[in-house]
């Protein structure tokens, strides 16, 4: 059984619209303008126990109310989803106690009391026994390295002690499924990585099934090897995350390193010159020809250094949404996008 | 090393809803420890909540002036000072503060979070507000009781019996107030102006509980309408019991009107939720 499934999935919200100003408030007292919003337009995936999957897509893409509606706060409007076999929204205990849902924004931790005693509130919330209780908390505070920090009072902590605490409240009652939406929002660039360090090793330890949000390319292709891509409620991309790199940004980026500078017009018969700096250069080459280019320019040119990388995840994802753009959505609702292919690979063929 | 998840290996019950039950009974010693813990943090703002609720002393020192002449209805000097006194300490026993919480969790999407754990939200604030009794118990309770035992006038029936039938009032009372309040809160899943409907109802509790005027001493037609609301039993019915001034059959009739009022609250609630809650997940507050 997978561990998410998820068919046709539609989100609408009916919210009120309302101008600005006393005219606008007075006009809204007496007749309320309703205005439909399409969070999630027909959405469909399958996640498998233990997979680690990213969830991108530019603010208001659907992203939240998806994991919203996968943790059961949200009811779906059409479609269905599952969880471990659960239906979300009826959040039935034996479903709450399997999952977790961690909104980087939000805090569950008492502000006023050390992280300790939220964890055992939820040890007592969660009828965690005592010996599973210290044997998880224990794994945790070595995980997360929180030694020191439970005693702390929570408003005493660093955004990112704080962050730590919560992930580790989150994950006490031991969950098969977690949803995390940005979880390392607001946080320096070592806390972050450590924050990823963790849930790589918690997947791998517990083989927890894990969808995460993010709005650091980092996060993702450190932790994700499958990614989903949406935007505007509909489900671009459905797949591997190099096999997109490979689709989106036909080409990869060579940097070479010369023994003297060099003049551009030596350089422009290898590929497209993205940038030329007295002896060092980055060259765009097409994918299929990068070993033939690299020989070449070892041959032709007295180079010292040479490097091969792949365009960066962002550089991809920005691609992805600058085709995507121009659909409105009642185009791209047109778009064929059956379970198993999804909307690029219906674009490649055409 | 391997993080083992556990299969939840739950004890069978018959039913969800009894299942529920006992891990909601079995949570309640630690959610009250807990929120011991967190109103000890509050303790100042507590003192200067209850130094700020004055009102009965005011009434008192009118009431006072006002008696010097005589007996005023079936209440004299000694009776009011006992009345008001004792007043202040059962306002402390209770008086429930979570409507803000609440209404703030329903506007801003904060009961997400505790809607994603197996147990009920209200259990929380309710955990919250009997935590808070003790503290407020020792701090109110020793004055008032060294007060009325230096003054020679006030009558308290303090027999066991009395003190423990009080006691029992005292908490149906802080519940209906808390199941009450709950259903105010709730209403916040529709409007904004939840915590100004609870102001109303403040309003109206203040003066039909006794809080503000013994009720014996309001005109018999408003007495007669009180009868009619839960407002009496919220204060005036264990304080006037705490004074000895009920004949049993109304004591049986207090207890009897609370644990109905208590139940109508309860499906108000249930009713309330059910509908907030349909709502809330269509709209993601």
């Amino acid at each position: 059984m997978p561990a998410i499934e998820v068919l046709h999935l539609r989100k609408h919200y009916r919210v009120h619209e309302k101008a600005p100003g006393l005219t606008g408030s007075l006009q809204a007292f007496f007749r309320r303008r309703y205005r439909v919003i399409h969070a999630v337009e027909d959405i469909s995936f399958t996640i498998e126990a233990g997979e680690v999957v990213g969830f991108l897509g530019p603010n208001g893409a659907g992203k939240t109310t998806t994991l919203k509606i996968l943790a059961g706060l949200l009811h779906p409007t059409a479609g269905e989803a599952r969880v471990l076999g659960f239906i979300p929204q009826r959040r039935e205990r034996a479903f709450l106690r399997q999952i977790t849902l961690v909104m980087g924004q939000k805090q569950q931790l008492l502000w006023d009391l050390p992280a300790m005693e939220t964890f055992l509130l939820n040890q007592a919330v969660y009828g965690i026994p005592e010996v599973e209780f210290r044997r998880t908390l224990n794994e945790l505070v070595e995980l997360l390295d929180l030694e020191g920090l439970l005693t702390k009072q929570v408003r005493k902590l660093s955004l990112g002690e704080r962050m730590k605490c919560e992930l580790a409240a989150a994950l006490l009652h031991s969950p098969r499924v977690l949803f995390l939406d940005e979880p390392t929002i607001g946080l320096d660039v070592t806390m972050q990585a450590r924050i990823r360090d963790f849930i790589r090793e918690y997947n791998r330890r517990a083989g927890a099934t894990v969808l995460l949000t993010s709005h650091y390319m980092a996060d993702v292709a450190a932790l994700c090897r499958r990614v989903l891509v949406i935007h505007r409620g509909h489900l671009l991309y459905d797949g591997d995350l190099e096999a997109l790199a490979e689709r989106v940004t036909p080409y990869r980026i060579v940097r070479v390193t010369m023994a003297q500078p060099i003049p551009m017009s030596a350089l422009t018969p290898f590929g497209e010159v993205l940038s030329l700096n007295s002896h060092r250069a980055e060259l765009r080459v097409p994918r299929a020809r990068t070993a033939e280019v690299a020989a070449a320019l070892l041959n032709a040119l007295p180079v010292t250094d040479l490097a091969v990388e792949e365009p960066s995840v962002e550089e991809v994802i920005r691609r992805v949404f600058a085709e995507a753009t121009p659909l409105e959505p009642e185009l791209a609702a047109q778009w064929p996008t059956p379970l198993g292919e999804t909307g690029l690979e219906a674009r490649a063929r055409e | 090393m391997k993080i083992a998840i556990p299969t939840p290996s739950q004890p069978f019950y018959p039913s969800e809803g009894l299942a529920a039950l006992s891990a909601t009974l079995r949570a309640y010693p630690t959610l009250l420890r807990i929120y011991w813990a967190r109103t000890l943090e509050y303790r100042v703002q507590i003192v200067i909540w209850i130094l700020s609720g004055a009102v009965p002393l005011v009434m008192l020192a009118v009431w006072l002036s006002l008696a010097q002449e005589g007996p005023i209805g079936s209440f004299d000097v000694g009776t009011f000072v006992g009345y008001y006194l004792a007043a202040i300490f059962l306002r402390r026993m209770t008086g429930v503060w979570i409507i803000w919480d609440l209404e703030r969790d329903i506007r801003t999407g904060g009961l997400g979070a505790r809607l994603l754990r197996p147990l009920h939200p209200l259990h929380y604030d309710l955990a919250r507000t009997v935590a808070s009794r003790p503290f407020q118990a020792l701090l109110v309770g020793p004055p008032i009781a060294l007060v009325l035992y230096l003054y020679p006038g006030p009558q308290l029936d303090l027999s066991l019996i009395n003190l423990i039938r009080v006691m029992g009032a005292t908490f149906m009372a802080m519940l209906l107030e808390f199941f009450f309040q709950y259903a105010i809160g709730l209403t916040a899943f529709w409007t904004s102006q939840a915590v100004a409907i609870h102001e109303v109802w403040f309003f109206i509790k203040s003066l039909g509980s006794g809080y503000v005027i013994p009720l014996a001493l309001m005109p018999e037609g408003i007495q007669r309408l009180l009868e009619w609301t839960p407002f009496p039993l919220l204060l005036s019915f264990p304080l006037e019991m705490m004074l000895g001034r009920l004949p049993s059959e109304q004591i049986v009739r207090g207890f009897v009107g609370q644990g109905l009022w208590l139940l109508l609250a309860i499906t108000l609630i249930t009713f309330l939720w059910r509908l907030g809650i349909r709502r809330y997940e269509a709209f993601g507050a």
